[in-house]
């Protein structure tokens, strides 16, 4: 029992980048642009986040600058696909190996660091543990003591929801991405709305890499990211931008990298269940694409 | 003027166009680096130096531009075609593997053969690992960038795990298989350097791709496959045969790349030799699969700025991912040039707007 | 007399083409008011220009009395101006409310939307039109005349006077076009203006107050009802009795060499083809005609193996290829000119060379294995450019650099010189100059006296009149007529196209 509880909170620890990364990267989707820029966002947010914090001593401080440093490649990533009309595959993939390629030389050059930075300075994100929960032992284990953000991305999932079913914000933003001569017809700007969803997506994407660096580990790694922006753009394709899949699957992925780091090392090699997350996307996409019904095609 | 000289003039035009973008990414560079207090010439000088001063470090600029070559074709020749690979890292990582294995535990065989089955090998292997990604787009629809990717992560984990266990070297304490045989060494070219007779390899399967490219039916359907599908699909073009075609010779020629590696360079398979420069790959191709050539041009321009920053770190202290940053600027700057170019001629295509009559 | 709309000399100009030529159009305050013309005639672009959705070149647009310019189709709405395209302009996943309400969504407090005062106007404006549709259920859901009127209630509730309607009976069968007719009938008693554009003459003289005939561009007439007939209004839109262009002799034809049995073609869940069954006979032209938009692209595409077929069969020679890929028919001996040029019929950002080598390349004789003979593809290319007079100076600039006839000329010598049996060429001469028609029509009879088996589609009387030997007329995706130039005029025809008769001649 209790290590299906630790399983859980794994689980849902393991959740939260994912899916902060997903529900942003849906407010695109649904607009009609996939970002594929997520994994370069979330890099280059959990680095700037972590300077951020061990520089100023302030968590607030860190997760500010990293959804800042995340927005600002949403804006220029926006530029490219908006304005020059650029394609949006092209450009994501190239703000993402220049994200890799900043990630990298800042480390190296301002802090001799090979590919790893830590700073006892750094200060984390605050647990959140309510008082109301400690009452009851298993409630406890089960929801206390996350770090913020893992309530947050849970609870974003209820706030993307109602943004899409219920402010017209949401409804220009599905309406552009199912019928955007609609939009104009209706006498708004499609552009000025997928703009929106640049940003919005690209703060989200910050919160995600915030997380990763600033969450538990309390340390930036280049590998921190891992695919996970790409596992996350499968995630939005497949299911098409809705919260609540988005939330399904994050978990499931969640659980998967959870278990596959509990499974002991004497019943099978370590990399076996660290490809479970990958497996299961190229599956899952493979799946979904078939019955998909707003297919996002890589031709453009 | 003639048509053949205007033709000549426009094709001078694009050249120059696409130099002045990589020229202006370069001096954005230059200026980068300065701001970050990198004296310009102390850069210059210092790129220079560890890139032609000597045979040693000319070389090795060489043996970076086999490997550039290859996994930028690798990307091209599918992109051309309309379908992404993003997998080169990967099937990089395969081909090198299966090129170890082949490498070592087959013996008794003349140099030749024994090269000739490792590479082959080596290329099937990166070939099969892009046939999965090519076969869950064509079947099923299934976003090729995704996949690519994802297979990237499994073959590090794969071979990983293969080289960590059943392939180790025996009494090694690191990850890596056993030495390859004699038999099965590309020779170094140039003492102490990484080219090896591998150069020789990537030449032909170069050549190869331009002659296919340039005098085959396939060059020429991949080529209205990418241009517009419809067209193609109207003219009798198998879009589903040409396509997977396209994915599996990509793979291959990135498991050849790896190939050259291990059987050129490090004489077995270690983990996280490749380095991640499947992504250079996929950037040149990008803005260069419309043809050989000129992937090949700016193959040695990247290839260039990798070894420059080497020395530049050696002697600077300066990062060497500044080379990937340097290379995703060119492309945006690319992709911003011919962006502009094709807003400006459409606006004046469509016609005037109101505000001409008043 | 009040005029809801007026305009002025409107020009509108896309490249060589000229689709408005100083029209003045006059629509009465209240009335309905028809727009009839045939494709191209260039009744939408006008139409889009009175929503925004384009710029007029030349010319002024008075909305009740008032000149205005309208920018975009925020100005237009805000001029209570209504737009209801051809192609909804709906959410499909959004509820009726959600869709009136696009833009202008009511809110509980700064944050939230509510439909309840949405969903009363959306009730009122639906039981007006006497259509009790379901609120809560998404659009996408109902059948097509179900979203017509959803379309037409996002006008009214976005509080429009003046409302326009492109082709809205084209998507709707004969019963619910009485519905419609009678929804404008009651709006027009509620004070709207209405401005429907159409091509079927039965609903324009069934409903409108004034008529005005739009052809190549320039308006020709405006009639009110009670000074139009069927015989007057069609003569104006399809012009006199042709001059006599071309002579295209006679030609006894051969046997059968295509043969389409009881085709069935779906699309989007509504039959585009239905049950159309012909002959084409080798050494004859078969002209295919209809206003654009009642099944002759789709049957077409079939014939061409773009399309899957949904029911019937095509045989060529006697063989069936209903099943057969695109090459395979190719090599069978069938070429084929498209409509659209520039998304099928070549590839603007490859040479002139490419583009002509196409088709030809998997041929005998072209190829040595996988090596294509450069130099034979080459100069068959040249010969191509020379012998079809395709103004280019060099084979290798972009296709995309050629004029719109030149780029006909380019599509047509390529697939004229495979030399196939079977030809498919359609709407050769849209957007094309006179001398290029000319020459593309010698052509056609060239092969056609050569024994070849020509399918022709054009929505140009004059082009099927000179060049038929026998003519079929499609409306809404039935075969509604084949008849021989000899038994037939151009009034017959256009009554056939208009849906006026069904009965085959």
């Amino acid at each position: 029992m209790d290590n299906l509880v630790e399983l859980l909170r794994a689980a849902i620890r393991l959740t939260t980048p994912l899916l902060l990364a997903a529900l942003g990267g849906a407010f695109m989707q649904v607009s009609g642009v996939p970002n594929v820029g997520m994994e370069g966002m979330m890099l280059i947010a959990s680095l700037a986040g972590y300077i951020a914090s061990f520089a100023t001593g302030s968590w607030v401080a860190g997760l500010v600058f990293g959804v800042l440093a995340a927005v600002g490649v949403g804006l220029v990533y926006a530029f490219f696909s908006l304005r020059l009309k650029a394609d949006v595959f092209a450009i994501g993939i190239t703000l993402n190996i220049l994200m890799g390629g900043i990630a990298a030389y800042v480390i190296r050059r301002y802090y001799n660091q090979l590919s790893v930075l830590r700073s006892p300075d750094a200060l984390l994100l605050p647990d959140l543990s309510f008082r109301f929960l400690e009452t009851n032992p298993t409630l406890n284990s089960l929801l206390n003591g996350y770090s913020i953000l893992v309530p947050i991305s849970f609870l974003l999932v209820a706030v993307t929801y109602v943004v899409f079913y219920k402010t017209p914000l949401g409804f220009w933003l599905r309406a552009a991405g199912s019928n955007p001569l609609a939009v104009s017809a209706a006498g708004k700007s499609v552009n000025g709305i997928r703009l929106a969803a640049f940003v919005i997506s690209a703060a989200f994407s910050g919160m995600a890499g915030v997380h990763l660096s600033l969450g538990y580990l309390g340390m930036f790694a280049l590998s921190l990211v891992s695919g996970r922006g790409y596992v996350a753009l499968a995630i939005v394709l497949f299911g098409g931008g809705n919260p609540i899949t988005v939330l399904i699957s994050s978990f499931i992925f969640g659980v998967a990298d959870a278990a596959s780091l509990r499974i002991p090392t004497e019943l099978i090699a370590p990399q076996f269940p660290l490809m479970l997350p990958y497996i299961i996307t190229i599956l899952a996409i493979t799946v979904m694409s078939r019955f998909a019904r707003s297919f996002v095609s890589s031709e453009q | 003027m003639s048509a053949s000289s205007r033709i000549r003039r426009g094709a001078l035009r694009q050249a120059l166009s696409f130099a002045s973008a990589i020229g202006l990414a370069l001096v954005m560079g230059l200026v980068m680096l300065a701001l970050d207090g990198f004296a310009p010439g102390d850069v210059a000088s210092s790129v220079f130096s560890s890139t032609f001063a000597s045979d040693f470090r000319f070389a090795n600029m060489v043996s970076r531009l086999v490997v550039i070559v290859l996994v930028a074709l690798a990307a091209a020749v599918p992109f051309k075609a309309g379908i992404w690979n993003i997998g080169g890292d990967g099937q990089m990582t395969v081909g090198g593997f299966v090129a170890a294995v082949v490498g070592f535990y087959v013996t008794g065989l003349p140099p030749v053969v024994h090269i000739g089955l490792a590479v082959a090998a080596g290329m099937v292997g990166g070939a099969l690992w892009a046939s999965i990604p090519a076969f869950l787009r064509l079947k099923y629809k299934a976003n090729e960038i995704v996949t690519t990717i994802m297979m990237n992560y499994l073959a590090t984990l794969l071979v990983g795990y293969l080289v960590n266990y059943p392939f180790r070297a025996p009494g090694s304490a690191n990850a890596e298989t056993s030495l390859i045989q004699g038999t099965a060494v590309l020779t170094r070219l140039v003492t102490l350097s990484n080219l090896s007779a591998g150069i020789y390899l990537a030449l032909a399967a170069f050549l190869a791709i331009c002659v296919v490219d340039w005098m085959t039916s396939w060059g020429y359907e991949w080529k209205v496959l990418g241009a517009n599908d419809e067209f193609a699909r109207y003219g009798g073009v198998r879009e589903t045969k040409m396509r997977f075609l396209a994915m599996a010779i990509g793979g291959g020629l990135a498991g050849l790349a790896g190939s050259i590696q291990v059987l050129g360079m490090y004489y077995k398979y270690t983990l996280g030799m490749g380095g991640g420069v499947g992504f250079t790959g996929v950037l040149i191709a990008l803005i260069a699969s419309n043809s050989p050539i000129v992937i090949l041009i700016v193959s040695m321009i990247f290839a260039f700025l990798v070894s420059g920053t080497v020395g530049l770190e050696a002697r600077l202290g300066l990062a060497t991912e500044f080379s990937s940053i340097l290379q995703s600027v060119i492309i945006l700057v690319v992709i911003t040039r011919s962006r502009l170019w094709g807003a400006i001629s459409a606006l004046r295509k469509n016609g005037n707007r109101y505000g001409q009559s008043g | 007399m009040s005029y809801a709309i007026e305009t002025h000399q409107i020009t509108k100009v896309f490249g060589d083409t000229v689709a408005n030529d100083h029209i003045d159009l006059a629509v009465v305050e209240g009335h309905i008011h028809a727009v009839l013309g045939e494709n191209g005639a260039g009744k939408t672009t006008l139409m889009r220009i009175l929503f925004g959705e384009e710029m007029p070149n030349e010319g002024e647009i008075k909305i009740r009395g008032t000149p205005v310019t309208i920018h975009n189709p925020a100005e237009a709405l805000a001029l209570s101006i209504g737009f209801i395209h051809q192609h909804f302009t709906l959410v499909n996943e959004f509820t009726i409310s959600q869709n009136f309400a696009l833009g202008i969504e009511p809110r509980r407090n700064l944050v939230f939307c509510d439909y309840k005062s949405a969903d009363r106007r959306s009730k009122e404006i639906l039981d007006r039109l006497d259509m009790p549709l379901n609120l809560h259920v998404p659009v996408g859901s109902f059948s097509v005349e179900e979203r017509q009127i959803v379309e037409i209630g996002k006008a009214l509730y976005r509080g429009a006077q003046i409302l326009i309607l492109d082709e809205p009976t084209s998507v709707l069968t004969p019963q619910k076009i009485e519905k419609l007719l009678n929804i404008l009938r009651v709006l027009r008693k509620e004070g709207k203006t209405i401005v429907i554009i159409t091509h079927k003459l039965e609903e324009a003289l069934a409903i409108a107050d004034e008529i005005s005939v739009l052809r190549k561009g320039r308006l020709v007439a405006t009639l009110p009802r009670d000074r139009a007939n069927r015989e007057k209004v069609v003569r104006l839109m399809v012009g006199e009795e042709p001059l006599i262009s071309l002579t295209k002799g006679t030609h006894a034809p051969g046997d059968t060499l295509v043969r389409v049995e009881n085709l069935f073609v779906m699309s989007g869940g509504r039959r585009v083809v239905g049950r159309v069954s012909l002959d084409i006979h080798r050494g004859e032209i078969f002209g295919l005609t209809g206003v654009g938009g009642n099944g002759q692209t789709e049957l077409v595409e079939a014939l061409a193996g773009m399309r899957p077929v949904d029911g019937g069969d095509i045989r060529f020679d006697g063989r069936s290829v209903v099943k057969w890929d695109i090459r395979r028919r190719r090599l069978a001996g069938m070429a084929y000119v498209p409509e659209n040029r520039v998304a099928r019929g070549v590839a603007m950002t490859l040479p002139i060379l490419d583009n002509l080598v196409l088709g030809h390349h998997y041929l005998p004789g072209f190829h040595r294995g996988l090596f294509l003979r450069r130099a034979r593809l080459r100069s068959h290319a040249n010969d191509v450019i020379r012998e079809y007079e395709v103004v280019a100076s060099s084979l290798d600039i972009n296709a995309g650099s050629l004029s719109g006839g030149n780029l006909q000329k380019l599509i047509i010598g390529r697939e004229f010189s495979l030399n196939t049996p079977f030809l498919i060429v359609a709407y050769p001469s849209q957007g094309i100059d006179i001398r290029t028609t000319k020459y593309v029509h010698s052509e056609l009879i060239r092969r056609r006296d050569a024994g070849c088996a020509v399918l022709l589609v054009s929505g140009d009387l004059d082009e099927i009149f000179s060049l038929s030997d026998r003519i079929g007329v499609m409306y809404s995706g039935e075969m509604v007529a084949i008849t021989r130039p000899e038994d037939t005029n151009r009034f017959e025809l256009g009554n056939y196209m208009v849906g006026s008769r069904t009965k085959p001649a």
